[in-house]
């Protein structure tokens, strides 16, 4: 932890423990209250929650699982092109590529996954695209996240610093090798935590396919709710799974940004805001850089 | 463009369920994610530990499962509480987390040795924090908290699976009466531009001003 706050002295000691008992009370009784008022609703009943630890149930649920993650990994493969496409093309030399890039971002950054999946679902029929919903849901996911991803890699290729640019182009190498052999390297290490935290994101929005409606997990768990009459259980229990699933990716980002600093780099950071479209960069160059 | 003029009434009832439902979370996730930042950073224990918990857990679980969880948890809970209620509570509940995160993000930009210099005058924590460390952090928190407000934005499109109708209820709902899904969505997202540029267009210019340099 921060040095800002130093260790408790011989006053503050004694204060620290009354707030901690105080406190501790406190959530103690907010809990209880809680567990009592569901408690005589029945809803802590044993046999609402066994239902979803029957094999049956669980293989159903885990079978919504596999579409989350089979939706999220198609996703995110579309949207890492349309980023990196996107994040280039706005440090492009030309114009019109960079006033392409430009639009597509500031357009689908502004925009709600769950009004996107409408237009897919219910518009694109209307011109002859018809696909299964489960496509929807990719292309929309993609559409956003692609716009989200174009900024991280943007800041990605800022962050590398303009004297590696300058060198590289005194010693004669041309803009196509300098992108792929200096650029993007460093700015792929660079990128990494910030795009595992987005992948969580991404994640946690397949489940709106569930409108659709996507047989992903939360879908199925809203099935098996209805079916037993359990939703608040089900949602719950799917909740749970939802959280697990993304505490794990979590460790892995976090793994992924001290590895980062250990190597010297700067990562761009996910600290703080799930998009993460306007954290300041500390490149390892000149100037400040602003992802935003 | 009949679908817009047609409805104007339903779409200016939607921009506003859909402003409310932004500025009420975002008025009440602010002082609760201070509350939860000000819990992670306390000596005691039990404020520490149950903070770390809130955070991990509305951070890792998605939206519409919060929602879902809300709107049938609350009633068998003894919570009376409308859709529109839920889902202000809810979205509160769920960028709290996030503000939390930046304002420790924010307070750990500022340098050691502002807090070391506090020491050196006699502040003590409670003086240093207000006086020294929170003005200073509040230059770095800024920009970020205005981005969780237009994410905010986006996300209060998700109270319409609770059956709150705000902008994207109104063009389902048109879709559903006159069958024009193509001009019907694409009002709304027109809509939702018209609400989160300008926003962003604010945030940077915020973001320039309040330059933090390396």
């Amino acid at each position: 932890m921060k040095r800002l706050i130093d260790p408790s002295g011989p006053q503050a000691r004694p204060r620290t423990l009354v707030v901690s008992a105080a406190s501790a009370a406190v959530l103690a009784v907010l809990a209880a209250g809680a567990v009592r008022r569901l408690a005589q609703r029945g809803q802590l009943d044993a046999d609402r929650w066994e239902l979803f630890f029957s094999a049956s149930v669980l293989r159903y649920l885990v079978g919504g699982l596999a579409v989350t993650l089979q939706v999220t990994l198609m996703a995110i493969m579309l949207a890492l092109l349309l980023g990196i496409a996107a994040g280039v093309g706005r440090v492009a030399r030309r114009d019109a590529v960079r006033w392409a890039a430009r639009s597509y971002v500031e357009l689908f950054r502004g925009l709600p996954v769950l009004l996107l999946l409408f237009l897919t679902a219910r518009a694109l029929p209307r011109l002859g695209f018809d696909a299964p919903p489960m496509l929807h849901l990719v292309l929309a996911l993609a559409l956003v996240n692609g716009a989200l991803l174009g900024e991280i890699v943007r800041a990605g290729i800022l962050a590398v610093g303009t004297d590696q640019i300058e060198a590289a182009k005194a010693i004669g190498l041309t803009d196509r090798q300098v992108l792929g052999a200096i650029i993007l390297p460093q700015a792929g290490r660079a990128m990494a935590p910030a795009l595992v935290s987005q992948l969580v994101s991404l994640l946690k929005d397949t489940s709106l396919g569930f409108v659709l409606p996507v047989e992903e997990l939360l879908r199925r768990g809203q099935i098996t709710g209805e079916y037993s009459q359990s939703p608040l259980q089900a949602a719950v229990v799917v909740g749970t799974i939802f959280v697990a699933v993304n505490v794990v990716l979590g460790l892995a980002a976090r793994r992924l940004e001290a590895g980062q600093r250990h190597r010297g780099g700067q990562p761009v950071s996910a600290a703080g805001n799930e998009e993460l479209v306007a954290l300041t960069v500390r490149p390892g160059g000149r100037g400040s850089v602003h992802a935003g | 463009m009949g679908v817009v003029t047609d409805s104007i009434n339903l779409w200016a009832g939607g921009v506003r369920t859909t402003l409310a439902l932004t500025i009420l979370s975002f008025a009440a996730a602010l002082p609760l994610g201070t509350a939860l930042a000000l819990a992670r950073l306390s000596p005691a224990l039990p404020l520490r530990l149950s903070g770390a918990a809130y955070v991990q857990l509305v951070r890792n679980a998605p939206l519409p499962v919060l929602f879902v969880v809300a709107f049938f948890g609350l009633p068998k809970a003894g919570v009376v509480a409308p859709p529109f209620q839920t889902a202000v509570a809810v979205l509160a509940v769920y960028t709290a987390a996030f503000v939390c995160e930046v304002m420790r993000a924010g307070v750990n930009t500022v340098p050691d040795g502002q807090a070391d210099a506090a020491r050196a005058l006699g502040l003590d924590t409670g003086q240093m924090l207000r006086f020294v460390v929170l003005p200073q952090a509040a230059r770095a928190v800024t920009a970020p908290l205005g981005n969780l407000a237009v994410t905010l934005v986006k996300h209060s499109s998700i109270a319409y699976t609770i059956s709150v109708v705000e902008i994207t209820g109104v063009a389902d709902r048109i879709n559903t009466e006159t069958a024009r899904p193509i001009a019907a969505y694409a009002a709304a997202a027109v809509a939702y531009l018209m609400l989160t540029i300008p926003l962003g267009l604010l945030v940077g210019r915020l973001e320039r001003r309040l330059e933090m340099g390396p």
